[in-house]
């Protein structure tokens, strides 16, 4: 059960971390026969998942309404 | 016939015009193997590379490369082919640069070639070009590193740049609990 929007957090985690993979080889970390280039998108499709299954942020509005009452 | 042996070594010598090789020397580099010579000299650059280079050259994005190539093999006529390649991310298929083929006796030639590659190619990336040429029945393979001189800031890393920051703004809020969830 996800908590979050796991087709949101797939999505944006593969183009994410391809973007992340593509900062690395355009600033010089990688060179363009990287592996890494092709296996970043993969890890950011599982993160994007696990993001959105715990969904670790507080719900638009949360912060502002406060604690019952004990 | 002569013009396609030095189309050959001028395409091996291109992007870096030194992928023909020395003979492996006791403690040379591995970067390329067969019986082949070969080196370029950049005019604006100031520099002159040769095969058995294992580091990343930086080259100037255009200049003039005298270069000169030679294979150890018997002059005698021959058939002859090779291919120069870009290597791409793993599980993409190489990009051919050239190839070619055909039969010659010449074992060895030189020149001029002008390059002058494209402003949207990025600077500061590391591409490695591999090449191959097989002559007489003997083959000479090898690889060079390469970057083009400049800054890192263009076009395409700073769009690179604005795609992780929404891409990872829409990551995060991929996180955020979904109503009535």
């Amino acid at each position: 059960m996800f908590r979050g929007r796991p087709v949101a957090g797939a999505l944006f985690g593969f183009f994410c971390f391809f973007f992340i993979a593509l900062d690395l080889l355009f600033f010089g970390v990688i060179p363009l026969n990287s592996p890494v280039i092709t296996v970043l998108p993969i890890v950011g499709i599982v993160f994007g998942l696990v993001w959105a299954k715990f969904a670790p942020l507080p719900r638009r509005g949360d912060a502002s309404v406060p604690p019952p009452a004990a | 016939m002569v013009k396609r042996v030095l189309l050959s070594f001028a395409a091996l010598s291109l992007m870096g015009l030194f992928v023909l090789v020395s003979p492996p020397a006791a403690a040379a580099p591995t970067v390329v193997n067969g019986p082949c010579t070969g080196e370029g000299t950049f005019k604006d650059g100031g520099f002159t590379k040769t095969a058995s280079e294992t580091g990343v050259v930086e080259i100037p994005r255009k200049d003039d490369v005298a270069w000169q190539g030679a294979i150890a093999i018997p002059p005698t006529e021959s058939a002859y082919s090779g291919k120069i390649e870009l290597e791409t991310p793993a599980g993409m298929p190489a990009i051919s640069i050239d190839s070619w083929s055909g039969s010659s006796d010449s074992i060895a030639n030189a020149g001029v070639k002008h390059y002058d590659i494209p402003s949207w190619v990025p600077a500061n990336v590391e591409f490695k070009v591999k090449g191959t040429h097989t002559q007489g029945g003997i083959t000479c393979s090898g690889f060079v590193k390469l970057k083009i001189k400049g800054s890192a800031v263009g076009p395409f890393s700073i769009a690179s740049l604005v795609g992780t920051g929404l891409t990872g703004l829409g990551l995060l809020l991929a996180g955020r609990p979904k109503v009535g969830g």
